[in-house]
């Protein structure tokens, strides 16, 4: 379903290092309203966002699509900082989960890895496109052929 | 937190594929947040090319990394580092497979399997995500075991598996399936269904490689050094 986003960048807080502000100079221009509408005449293309179980599609331009990822990754950052000092405890609702934590990304690359190469093993020997019904019935076949 | 509360169902079904001591070691394990606890987590580790010289051509059915890593609440612990699996039996290709026993495996055990992997993926991911499950029909015992190792940590006092070949710093080689039962502990149940004939545990640079096979291989003088050899070029 395509839905035409209205989205709300923070602005840059003057905190912020000159650094990072000179490394976010064009989002800063982006904030601005007039500019955002301006951006949505120039060339807009798909944007399938995943969220908390939820997907939504849009129309955006690229450095429109640029400012989400980096705020997205600024937030998703802060999330793993987590309160300093708090105690872990099971019934803590904000604890971020531990495939997503830094320590979860080997499992993560070790599952998609997996996943990827059972994909690859399934395309080989199945090429073509068939429906579930006939394929279990080519799977038959070739497990007969094995015995 | 709904996905960390496992109601009664799915409790017995875990417990039918994994054993009960299994099951409730990993329940327990997904509230504790362990992997926050880690003083230093594992990143870039570089091993997964050393672990396929290992795996390819050979009799290996799986190899994983487990990672050592101090815990900031004291004491120290093995996780999951990175791993491959290897099993001509598993990938979906082949319908209607077999376990161990030569038993033709029922729709229903292979539904539990995938939702027993669906329910610790929400679980320890904090998220119900129906998408990693989907292609999830048909995992070999093999593969179950290797999916469900991933989410299990070793604590290094431990008297069994891969923590106590990190304690000790000698090398396990078990290749008799009583024997590998043994030193499975846990996961014994699911080592039991998948067949395993060879188990090692071999205590390397920043943690231990486990390794196991459905076949029964002997340990060679060398076996050791050739295994180390190929994944740290020493």
């Amino acid at each position: 379903m395509k839905r035409n986003c209205n989205l709300e960048l923070r602005l840059l807080t003057s905190a912020d290092s000159d650094n990072q502000h000179r490394r976010h100079q064009p989002l800063a221009e982006a904030a601005d309203e007039s500019r955002w509408s301006e951006l949505k005449q120039q060339e807009q293309k798909q944007l399938t966002i995943f969220y908390n179980g939820r997907v939504l599609v849009c129309d955006v331009a690229e450095l429109q699509a640029r400012a989400i990822l980096l705020l997205a990754g600024r937030e998703t950052e802060e999330k793993l900082r987590g309160p300093v000092g708090s105690e872990p405890s099971a019934s803590s609702p904000i604890s971020p989960s531990q495939l997503y934590s830094p320590a979860g990304l080997p499992m993560k690359r070790s599952l998609q890895r997996f996943l990827k190469k059972r994909k690859n093993r399934i395309q080989a020997t199945f090429p073509y496109k068939v429906n579930s019904e006939l394929t279990g019935r080519m799977r038959n076949l070739v497990s007969r052929e094995d015995q | 937190m709904g996905e960390k509360f496992w109601v009664k169902e799915e409790k017995g079904m875990a417990e039918s594929v994994l054993g009960v001591e299994a099951c409730e070691f990993l329940i327990t394990s997904a509230s504790k947040n362990l992997l926050n606890d880690l003083v230093s987590p594992p990143v870039n580790l570089g091993v997964q090319q050393g672990l396929g010289k290992i795996v390819e051509g050979s009799h290996w059915n799986y190899v994983i990394f487990w990672y050592a890593s101090g815990l900031k609440s004291g004491g120290s612990v093995l996780v999951w580092g990175d791993g491959i699996c290897q099993d001509p039996k598993g990938g979906g290709v082949v319908h209607g497979s077999t376990s161990a026993d030569g038993e033709l495996e029922g729709v229903e055990k292979r539904k539990v399997k995938k939702c027993v992997l669906r329910k610790l993926h929400a679980c320890f991911n904090g998220s119900d995500d129906g998408s990693f499950a989907a292609s999830l029909d048909e995992v070999s015992d093999v593969e179950m075991f290797y999916l469900t190792s991933m989410y299990f940590t070793f604590r290094c006092d431990s008297a069994y598996g891969p923590g106590e070949a990190f304690k000790s710093g000698r090398p396990t080689w078990a290749s008799s399936m009583a024997s590998c039962l043994d030193h499975y502990h846990l996961r014994s149940v699911l080592a039991r269904s998948a067949g395993f004939q060879t188990v090692v545990f071999l205590p390397v640079k920043s943690g231990v490689l486990e390794l196991g096979s459905v076949k029964s291989i002997p340990e060679e003088h060398d076996s050791v050094e050739k295994l180390k050899r190929s994944v740290w070029g020493f």
